[in-house]
């Protein structure tokens, strides 16, 4: 495991805010189209609703998820390397 | 009459919410009347109205508590990342401030949004049914749930404020690039939603003039968000464009921002504009360009470019006001109180404060007009109550007024502006009376003696009171409008002005107040030094009709805006639970005295578990 540096750790945390940002965004999408939904646009609603439960899907496998096992990783090697530290 | 020259050509004119959602607005009814009378289509879409319907709902509550919980999960987890991130944004601030104002609601109020849910239709149905509205128990909880429920309802856009009678967004400054981000923030923006759902439905309307009325500060906003959207999906050879009084004000910062024409609208429609539209009408169904209409700014080659200004078109040659297409049955409201105007501008027109009729042309509307309107919404759409919107009507004309009501046999119901001048004698308020007038606003402004002389009213003080007394003998409600924080005003003045409110009670029985602002039009800021200003600030607030300043004696503004709060408790104590309170806006005031007599409501009380609220509208009037 490559050792982050504090401005790699940095960007990463960006990253991860960055997607709680969208994701937070699809998810008010989703309470406006109760709303405004349009009963005459219902199939372009459920279509609409579909895609957004599709991104919410994707943000978190493939955005969110990598940068946790990463972060998580960074932080196993740190502790093992610190606890090797401790043992000299 | 113009008309159509052969080919079709239809307008749509919008409202967009802020206003007070009780009444039609006036220049919507009249522009409709006058262009439809020269044989134009017009469309109406009242879209304040409507989202005060939408939204005092309890799947809108709903919604409104769905969010907030989506709010109060994210915002969390985001603001320990982004302090250990070292975020010092303003953004951040912002929404920190406002996951700690959602986490005080779910722990102080955990129960209010399902118990808004239960209340909220009756409580609408309450303000439209005659029946429960004249009932004080029934009607001022009604108020209460409603005041709750748009408190609420801003509560995801903290720090925004929505009420009745006020929107505001204290983060977004009146500057056009705030305005345009803004416009395009959707989590910042209550309106956003809203209005992409309206837009397809808008331009179903296929019409070739859309126009956009903002007429105060609470609906620049929601109006430009609105324009954004409309302006960017409208088909081709569609103009949109923005009216209202509040932009003629702001005209010379305008020319400077093309990119206010980028991003919002093909035109802007300063000064009056019946007749004005219809030139455009004209010029637009004959595929002319905008330079021989008056009073326009649009971009033309990059550059902001303006029409010439013309006379205003005589209010007798107006068409009459047409209310149809608005949803009548909508507002909030049990009896129509319609707006009128028997003239425009100030007859006076030298209190130094002032410059509401700024950009007005003086005019009088001949009697017979007068008469031919009121008979007309009476007899088309059943009205008995009015509102002259004029600034102030001469007593002489009202006295010609009164006789002609009389005469006709009108029997309506109306309220209107007043300067307290000599010739409201007593026997002319009687006939005042007598001709169906229940409520005047009076132009009290202060207590104060040299408060009085500098703002040059024009009127002799010491008289004032006596004319009140006349009115009230007479049955006539008398409502005072008085203010805080004229330039050098000191907490001394303003303390008179208080107390010139509840020790008299028995011919003041209600009044209005506000904090001074001092208008970019204005004789004070004209002459400022004269008045003790000093340091104006030119901020960056460009599209502002008001300034920032300092005075070289008296308050500033925070202690005016604490007079003002001090004026609500010391005379809501001292009103001792006055029904009036609660009532809380003129329209209601004047329904209620034109139900049940001047001294039913002087004397009637009512107590209320929501002192709080009462307090905090009354800071809106």
């Amino acid at each position: 495991m490559k050792m982050l540096t504090s401005a790699e750790v940095m960007e990463k945390m960006k990253a991860y805010n960055d997607l709680l940002t969208r994701e937070k965004s699809l998810k008010e999408e989703l309470l406006s189209l109760k709303i405004y939904g349009n009963r005459d646009a219902a199939a372009l609603a459920e279509q609409r609703h579909d895609e957004i439960m599709g991104e919410i899907q994707e943000i978190r496998t493939k955005g969110m998820l990598p940068l946790i096992r990463e972060c998580c990783e960074f932080i196993a090697a740190c502790e093992a390397r610190d606890a090797k530290k401790v043992k000299k | 009459m113009s008309g159509n020259k052969g080919k079709s050509f239809k307008a749509l004119f919008v409202f967009p919410p802020q206003w007070n959602p009780q009444n039609p607005f006036y220049a919507m009814a009249s522009l409709a009347g006058h262009l439809r009378s020269h044989g134009y289509e017009v469309a109406l879409r009242d879209l304040n109205v409507e989202y005060y319907d939408l939204v005092l709902t309890p799947q809108y509550l709903q919604s409104v508590e769905d969010r907030l919980k989506l709010d109060y999960e994210y915002l969390y987890g985001q603001g320990m990342l982004r302090n250990m991130m070292g975020d010092t944004s303003l953004t951040f601030q912002i929404e920190g401030k406002r996951y700690i104002e959602i986490k005080k609601f779910f722990q102080e109020q955990p129960g209010l949004i399902q118990q808004l849910k239960g209340e909220i239709l009756a409580a609408k149905e309450t303000l439209r049914d005659p029946r429960r509205f004249y009932n004080p128990d029934m009607l001022m909880p009604a108020l209460d749930t409603i005041d709750s429920a748009l408190e609420v309802i801003a509560l995801p856009y903290f720090p925004a404020q929505f009420s009745y009678n006020f929107f505001h967004q204290p983060t977004t400054i009146m500057a056009t690039r705030s305005l345009i981000e803004y416009a395009g923030n959707r989590s910042n923006n209550m309106f956003y939603d809203y209005f992409q759902s309206k837009v397809a439905e808008l331009l179903a309307e296929k019409a070739n003039y859309i126009g956009i009325s903002i007429n105060s500060f609470s609906q620049v906003l929601p109006g430009v968000t609105l324009a954004s959207m409309l302006h960017k999906a409208a088909p081709e050879g569609t103009t949109v464009a923005i009216g209202g009084n509040f932009f003629s004000r702001v005209k010379e910062a305008l020319k400077k921002r093309p990119e206010f024409f980028e991003n919002f609208c093909d035109v802007v429609a300063c000064g009056e504009g019946e007749e004005q539209m219809r030139l455009l009408m004209e010029a637009l169904s004959e595929g002319k360009g905008y330079e021989g209409v008056p009073n326009l700014l649009y971009l033309d080659g990059g550059e902001v470019k303006e029409t010439a200004a013309h006379t205003a078109t005589p209010m007798d040659q107006i068409g009459l006001q047409d209310f149809a297409g608005l949803p009548l049955d909508k507002y909030f409201t049990p009896e129509l109180v319609a707006s009128v105007q028997a003239s425009k501008g100030c007859y006076w027109g030298k209190c130094t404060f002032c410059d509401t009729d700024f950009g007005i042309t003086h005019d009088v509307k001949s009697l017979d007009r007068l008469v031919e309107e009121i008979n007309h919404l009476k007899n088309d759409y059943g009205v008995k109550h009015f509102q002259f919107i004029d600034e102030a009507i001469p007593p002489e004309t009202m006295r010609e007024m009164a006789n002609r009501f009389i005469e006709e046999k009108l029997d309506v119901q109306w309220f209107t502006n007043g300067r307290l001048e000599k010739g409201f004698t007593p026997e002319l308020m009687q006939l005042l009376h007598q001709a169906g007038l229940r409520l005047i606003l009076w132009g009290y402004e202060s207590g104060s003696t040299r408060i009085m002389r500098m703002i040059n009213k024009g009127i002799d003080i010491r008289q004032r009171h006596n004319i009140l007394r006349g009115s009230a003998k007479a049955g006539i409600w008398n409502f005072a409008y008085i203010f805080f924080g004229f330039p050098t005003e000191t907490g001394e003045e303003a303390m008179s002005t208080i107390d010139a409110m509840w020790k008299h009670q028995d011919f003041i029985h209600s009044y209005g107040r506000s904090v001074f602002s001092l208008g970019k039009h204005s004789t004070l800021f004209l002459k400022a030094k004269k008045f003790g200003i000093i340091d104006v600030i030119h901020d960056p607030e460009e599209l502002s009709s008001n300034l920032h300043y300092k005075t070289t004696i008296g308050m500033d503004a925070q202690e005016a805006d604490e007079m003002m709060r001090k004026c609500s408790e010391i005379c809501y104590e001292k009103f001792d639970s006055s029904l009036w309170f609660f009532l809380r806006y003129r329209e209601n005031i004047h329904l209620y005295v034109s139900k049940f007599g001047l001294d039913y409501v002087r004397k009637a009380k009512y107590k209320s578990a929501w002192t709080n609220s009462v307090l905090s509208n009354l800071e809106a009037w």
